[in-house]
């Protein structure tokens, strides 16, 4: 299965999440999400979608001075974005449910 | 293995393919989802967890045209979103920029188009420092330095601006939100204000060389000659005589006079003189302003609210040079008899009531109809 088709549809709650989780610059996104198992996820893919979420105003962004490298901007939730959070888990658990019960009637049968 | 003295000259080249990828995009789109792609594409080259590792830019990520295809798909830039709300003037300013594109888009579909997209292109630079100039203009009009830079510390001061004018639109100092939020509303500043300021600044100029502002404003009437009022006219014929009565009228019959004050009060601003003018009588008894030379009265040095009785005016000089003209016959009596009204070829306009407005008419209804014979 192609399993980046798959995540196109869920590319924005999985970066709400990580970001909900802790905040994050935009590398360090993309590195907790392969970390957690999403390792096809492009890092194109990624920005766009924080710079979607932050534009529509489910992120806040902010600019952290380094001392060494340069300066990283970073993205955090706020509290539309946790709404947005919430409802999408909601359709997730309810959507992989139906999915699951479905594809176990098949591995039963 | 580490990567990290991977040639950054590799990150930058592939950065500026992806930003050339971008097509379609408002610079401030492009910038908006690049503007620390460089360091993106650093940190996952840095990364050691990373499966790719060592295989190169295009190994790790594609293609730069695929890694802005996903970039700009995941934005949701691809296509126009009909149904979202603008949350914010930022969003609002985007779509109105995109609706402005949309409607120039049978503009850029003109042959001509690239080229003198290209043209324009080369003439940035130009607007960068004039963008400089006009944020320079701003505090200067506040500090009261002047549209044009006076002294060291406004010349500094422009200097600077230009600098960070053109740094900025050269893609540089604008990684942070605040320059980048300042460098978007001071180009739009900058654009709104860059004409009328230009047009101001080129009026001031002009005005600071010329003097012009402190020039009266042009008479409406009246004669001048060498920029003064003229306060009375004297005739000369021909044969260099001085003519009496003379009637004068300009080249649309009007009658010519040098007072417009119809009590006769002549007043000359520029030396303080003042005359009385005697307008002439007409047949009709109407006074006749423009009749030459006016006789002139003065006010009594007893009593300065009683004025003496009119004199004749004083001529310039007793007699002129005589003058040939070619074109009229040399007629005696037209010398001898400059009072006398009824020339035969001179007097039919003004005679009859000083407006050739009237004499032209009679000549009018005096030929009745003569297209009937046309008609046949």
């Amino acid at each position: 299965m192609d399993t980046t088709q798959l995540l196109k549809g869920v590319l924005d709650v999985a970066v709400l999440a990580v970001v909900a989780h802790e905040d994050g610059y935009g590398y360090d996104v993309v590195r907790r999400l392969r970390a957690a198992g999403l390792e096809e996820v492009g890092d194109a893919s990624v920005y766009g979608t924080l710079r979607r979420l932050y534009s529509s105003g489910a992120l806040t962004s902010y600019v952290v001075p380094s001392d060494e490298g340069p300066h990283r901007k970073y993205y955090g939730i706020n509290a539309q974005g946790r709404s947005m959070l919430d409802a999408q888990r909601k359709d997730w658990q309810g959507f992989a449910g139906t999915m699951s019960g479905l594809l176990e009637t098949e591995v039963v049968r | 293995m580490s990567v990290l003295d991977a040639p950054t000259a590799d990150v930058a080249a592939y950065a500026a393919d992806v930003r050339r990828a971008l097509t379609g995009l408002t610079p401030e789109q492009v910038d908006d989802l690049t503007d620390d792609l460089e360091q993106a594409l650093a940190d996952a080259l840095a990364d050691d967890h990373r499966s790719g590792a060592g295989v190169g830019l295009v190994g790790l990520f594609g293609t730069p045209q695929q890694y802005a295809d996903d970039l700009r798909a995941a934005a949701g830039l691809d296509a126009a979103e009909p149904g979202t709300t603008t949350r914010s003037f930022a969003r609002a300013a985007t779509q109105a920029r995109a609706d402005l594109l949309a409607g120039l888009a049978p503009l850029f579909a003109q042959p001509w188009w690239p080229g003198f997209a290209a043209f324009a292109r080369t003439l940035e630079p130009l607007w960068w420092v004039l963008r400089g100039w006009v944020m320079y203009v701003i505090p200067a009009a506040v500090f009261g330095l002047g549209v044009v830079p006076r002294g060291f510390v406004s010349w500094v001061l422009l200097l600077a601006l230009v600098v960070v004018s053109v740094q900025w639109g050269r893609g540089l100092w604008r990684g942070h939100r605040v320059t980048r939020w300042l460098w978007r509303a001071s180009s739009v500043l900058a654009l709104v204000l860059a004409l009328p300021l230009l047009a101001s600044g080129l009026d001031s100029g002009s005005a600071d060389s010329s003097g012009g502002y402190d020039s009266p404003p042009q008479p409406s009437d009246g004669v001048y000659v060498g920029g003064r009022p003229v306060s009375n006219l004297f005739v000369y014929d021909a044969d260099g005589k001085q003519v009496a009565g003379a009637q004068v009228f300009d080249q649309d019959g009007r009658p010519v006079t040098t007072t417009t004050d119809d009590t006769g009060y002549w007043y000359d601003e520029l030396d303080g003189t003042s005359i009385q003018l005697v307008p002439a009588t007409a047949a009709d008894g109407a006074q006749r302003w423009n009749v030459y030379p006016m006789r002139t009265q003065e006010w009594n040095e007893l009593d300065p609210e009683v004025l003496d009785p009119a004199v004749d005016a004083r001529w310039p000089f007793a007699q002129a040079g005589a003058v040939l003209t070619p074109g009229l016959e040399p007629t005696g009596d037209a010398a001898s008899s400059p009072a006398a009204a009824p020339q035969p070829n001179a007097s039919a306009a003004p005679d009859a009531s000083a407006t050739p407005n009237a004499s032209a008419t009679p000549d009018a209804s005096a030929t009745p109809e003569p297209t009937p014979s046309a008609t046949d």
